[in-house]
């Protein structure tokens, strides 16, 4: 990651093969992603997407990077924008838990910057709160 | 919950994650520069925010850079607020069906 740009980090009462399941099924990431599915057959070089539960694709980019249950990157480029962005996840196991570290370069210069950072804090806390509990956090009435 | 109620109770350690909201990844002199803050009472500040996760920090070469972890105020919203805030958006709501069955009625 360069200088700019926005890092998440978060305990979880997990184990790293479940978080690494709950980061790469779609079945999975419906649950505490804004209902969105994000796929991808993780390959190095493969492309990912971010679907929408309308069908619209939000995110497309390319896995970079894939150390199972350790380490994830992939480009991040939204709408017509060719200037794609990375964003990593980063696994680390301590005793019962596990440390998720998200990174995002994205440029403080665009104006959805902020919008998607507070995205990603939703995103963070539905995964655990899915993760710990089983459950996906209730919906929140003003996203609606 | 108590380390992040801790990091947050001091004005300096507020500045410290507005100065982070406005521009993620600062070095130290940077933060001290924004804020004309002393460089000891930063580091000190910052320390305590790292150990309530409210900070982050990343080596860039050889520099240091400061970011905000937004994970955490995310659970204190979670666990003290939304309950209050969903009561009160069913009130609005509950305003809402009432006032437009009033207006139903004068317009009918």
């Amino acid at each position: 990651m360069g200088k700019e740009g926005f890092l998440y980090q978060t305990i979880i009462a997990t184990t790293p093969e479940k978080l690494w399941a709950a980061l790469t099924t779609a079945e999975f990431t419906r649950q505490y992603w804004f209902g969105r599915s994000v796929e991808s057959d993780w390959k190095p070089g493969s492309p990912v997407t971010i679907t929408t539960p309308e069908g619209n694709i939000e995110v497309k980019g390319k896995v970079l990077a894939v150390e199972v249950n350790k380490r994830l990157s992939y480009s991040w480029g939204s709408g017509t924008s060719t200037d794609n962005t990375t964003v990593v996840f980063e696994i680390t196991a301590m005793g019962p838990l596990c440390k998720l570290l998200i990174t995002h370069d994205i440029d403080l210069g665009e104006s959805t910057a902020q919008q998607a950072a507070s995205g990603w804090t939703f995103i963070v806390s539905g995964l655990k709160t899915w993760l710990e509990t089983g459950k996906p956090m209730p919906s929140i009435p003003w996203r609606k | 919950m108590d380390r992040i109620f801790s990091a947050l109770a001091s004005a300096s350690r507020r500045k410290l994650l507005d100065a982070l909201y406005k521009r993620n990844g600062q070095t130290l002199l940077q933060l001290c520069a924004n804020l004309s803050m002393s460089r000891q009472a930063a580091s000190k500040h910052l320390a305590i925010l790292e150990k309530g996760d409210l900070v982050l920090t990343l080596w860039q070469g050889r520099e240091k850079m400061h970011y905000l972890n937004p994970v955490p105020l995310q659970a204190i919203y979670e666990r003290w607020i939304r309950k209050f805030e969903q009561k009160r958006l069913e009130a609005v709501a509950l305003l809402k069906t009432a006032l437009e069955e009033d207006k139903e009625k004068t317009d009918g």
